[in-house]
């Protein structure tokens, strides 16, 4: 990934924040969870429950909730790379709050479908801030999650180019 | 602490968990040392959706698989985490209310660093499903 001095970073910022509309789709994006994910996680975070390691028809593989919480970040990720026409944009944003409802356990081995919606957008203390619903279904069109992910789009402050101008 | 197979007093608390943080996604966008340090952070924070897991953890431990049915948690990670500090991983009964199939406790919900400095800070709720539901 190309690096980019702070300005830089936030004309990247300006560019994603203008060109996000209230109301905008995004999606639909998709993931399948197997065991060893699964595994592969619990290991991440240090959670020894033998929920995540079972993987029998009688006592099947649990999967951590929590699992679900990059797919919105993953889908806003490509969002903002197909606006600034760029697979790996060096655009650096911090994800700074998040809002999870479970309607079901998340299935292991099963297609997993996220839809997004940009509900708002807005600044605050000079920053460009942007928050997403979204929300994943199963391929059974089982509701599994709904989520609401607030996005700084870069740290970087308005105030620190209008500074240099 | 409060262990699950008791409805917990408003007050109470939960059995915490703690760890050493990881940065689950090192190298990756803001959790790279250096980037984070260009942006201005110290160095790279641990992404906010691990402390959500190490909270989770708390949630999970006590409500059991069926939290997934009808729990929710609402976090705002408030300052950053850094790879090899202990966070200790919080939640306290804020209250609790009847609904069908159990009792829903609602309650306040946070990750702390080894300094008490809050990182991440908000609010869950689980259902207790009732005895006849079981």
């Amino acid at each position: 990934m190309e690096e980019l001095d702070p300005q830089q970073q936030l004309r990247l910022a300006e560019r994603v924040y203008a060109t996000l509309r209230v109301g905008q789709d995004m999606g639909p994006w998709e993931r399948v969870l197997t065991p060893a994910d699964v595994r592969a996680y619990a290991a991440a975070i240090d959670d020894e429950n033998p929920w995540y390691l079972r993987n029998s028809a009688q006592e099947p593989t649990v999967c951590h909730p929590a699992m679900t919480a990059p797919f919105g970040i993953w889908l806003f990720q490509e969002t903002r790379s197909k606006i600034l026409g760029d697979p790996e944009p060096p655009l650096v944003g911090v994800h700074t709050a998040a809002y999870h409802h479970y309607t079901n356990p998340v299935p292991v081995g099963k297609r997993l479908i996220v839809h997004g919606k940009v509900v708002d957008k807005y600044i605050r203390n000079q920053r460009y801030y942007v928050v997403v619903e979204f929300w994943t279904v199963d391929e059974d069109g089982r509701d599994i999650v709904h989520i609401t992910d607030t996005f700084l789009l870069t740290p970087v402050r308005i105030l620190e180019k209008a500074d240099q101008v | 602490m409060v262990e699950s197979t008791r409805e917990p007093e408003v007050g109470s608390e939960l059995n915490p968990v703690t760890k050493m943080a990881k940065n689950t996604a090192r190298g990756k966008g803001i959790h790279d040392d250096a980037r984070a340090r260009a942006l201005g952070f110290n160095r790279a924070p641990v992404p906010g959706v691990t402390s959500l897991a190490y909270v989770m953890e708390v949630l999970l431990n006590f409500f059991g698989e069926s939290w997934t049915n009808g729990g929710n948690i609402s976090l705002t990670f408030t300052n950053p985490l850094h790879e090899g500090q202990r966070v200790t991983a919080r939640a306290i009964v804020r209250d609790k209310k009847v609904e069908d199939g159990g009792i829903r406790l609602f309650l306040e919900v946070w990750a702390e660093n080894e300094e008490g400095t809050k990182v991440a800070e908000g609010m869950a709720s689980g259902l207790l499903p009732s005895v006849d539901s079981l």
